[in-house]
């Protein structure tokens, strides 16, 4: 008799509770919980987007890589278990093959808030340079332009047989040839720092706007000047 | 005894502090300064920027990833300035309109590429803009 009642007793007591379980109340707490799901997802979404880079490593660990891209900012990159690495010269690639002062290209995911970029593509790259200045010189028979920058920088541009030589014409570049290149012009030469010769540029491709005159801030000297005009 | 001590006090300082007020009042007003003692100050004009071409690119936003090669690049720049948007394996030319805006199509490659406005302005002066854009149709 006493074990009826105390199971009544208890039913009584945890009855009201499996009611109010079911009672709107509730119903709406749970579309609220699943509506601040949602809202964080989307939040999160938004947080994050998906993000490619190029630069030169600056440090790299196990977990981290610190770029320095083209145009000189700091990225902080995060490598995981998902990171995928692939290099066009070396078959087998990964995070220890990472060295400081190399240039890679990193896709992943980067996150506004943290500001931290998490890597899921990374690629050895090797990094091209666009150099707009002045044509000084041209040395036909070594087979090399002189290009002068707004920095006073000259650096000696190799003409290579697959180097393209763009004249600037209305809205269009046509393609011309190493002898038609004029000098005092304006000029943006696209290639690649040659090793063996400080200031050296192997040019891919050379751009001539010759139907502009020169750059004000290129402030060239009388020497190179002369020795232009004497060409 | 100890009230009047205390009364005289605050006589004392409250007097000191009207003294010194005084003091400084008479100094401040019978004071001048000979016209040898000041100094000329002169604000010297900020040294204009040497890059003082404009050149604004509205798009593409450095480091976006595309799912489509072919992108739109627009900006500003100076009126009727010409402008090259260089990739690394082609080139476009384009020229500002006479309110220096500008918006021409480039193809991009595969990965990632470095892409490159440059504007010339009629008087010869030159800028660049350099952005990294991603042709990717990965998902993660």
């Amino acid at each position: 008799m006493k074990k009826i009642i105390l199971i009544t007793f208890s039913l009584l007591l945890l009855l009201p509770r499996a009611v109010s379980a079911q009672t709107p109340d509730t119903i709406n707490q749970q579309i609220n919980e699943l509506k601040d799901k949602v809202a964080s997802r989307v939040a999160s979404l938004k947080l994050v987007e998906k993000r490619g880079v190029i630069g030169t490593v600056s440090s790299a660990t196990p977990t981290e890589i610190v770029l320095s891209d083209i145009n000189g900012n700091q990225i902080d990159i995060d490598v995981d278990e998902l990171t995928n690495f692939s290099s066009d010269q070396k078959s087998s690639f990964d995070i220890s093959d990472i060295k400081k002062g190399m240039q890679i290209s990193v896709l992943g995911l980067y996150n506004k808030d943290s500001q931290r970029l998490l890597a899921r593509f990374v690629q050895d790259y090797t990094i091209p340079v666009f150099i707009p200045g002045v044509i000084v010189s041209k040395d036909v028979k070594n087979s090399t332009v002189n290009l002068y920058t707004s920095d006073n920088i000259s650096y000696t541009v190799d003409i290579e047989d697959v180097t393209k030589t763009l004249l600037y014409s209305t809205e269009s570049f046509d393609e011309s040839g190493f002898s038609k290149i004029p000098t005092l012009v304006n000029a943006v030469v696209v290639g690649f720092p040659n090793p063996k010769e400080k200031n050296g540029i192997t040019a891919s491709r050379i751009l001539v706007f010759s139907d502009t005159p020169r750059d004000p801030k290129i402030r060239l000297t009388q020497e190179q000047t002369s020795s232009s005009s004497s060409q | 005894m100890r009230r009047e001590k205390l009364l005289l006090s605050a006589f004392a300082i409250i007097l000191g502090i009207v003294v010194a007020i005084v003091i400084f009042y008479f100094y401040e007003s019978s004071h001048q300064v000979k016209p040898s003692e000041i100094q000329k100050l002169s604000i010297l004009s900020p040294t204009p920027a040497q890059n003082s071409m404009l050149l604004v690119i509205n798009n593409p936003l450095d480091q976006s990833v595309f799912t489509n090669r072919n992108i739109t690049v627009s900006g500003k720049t100076a009126p009727g300035a010409k402008i090259a948007i260089i990739t690394q394996t082609s080139e476009v030319a384009a020229v500002a309109a006479n309110d220096g805006s500008f918006s021409t199509n480039v193809t991009i490659d595969d990965g990632q590429n470095i892409l490159e406005v440059d504007a010339i302005s009629t008087d010869g002066e030159m800028a660049k803009v350099t952005r990294t854009v991603t042709y990717s149709t990965e998902s993660f």
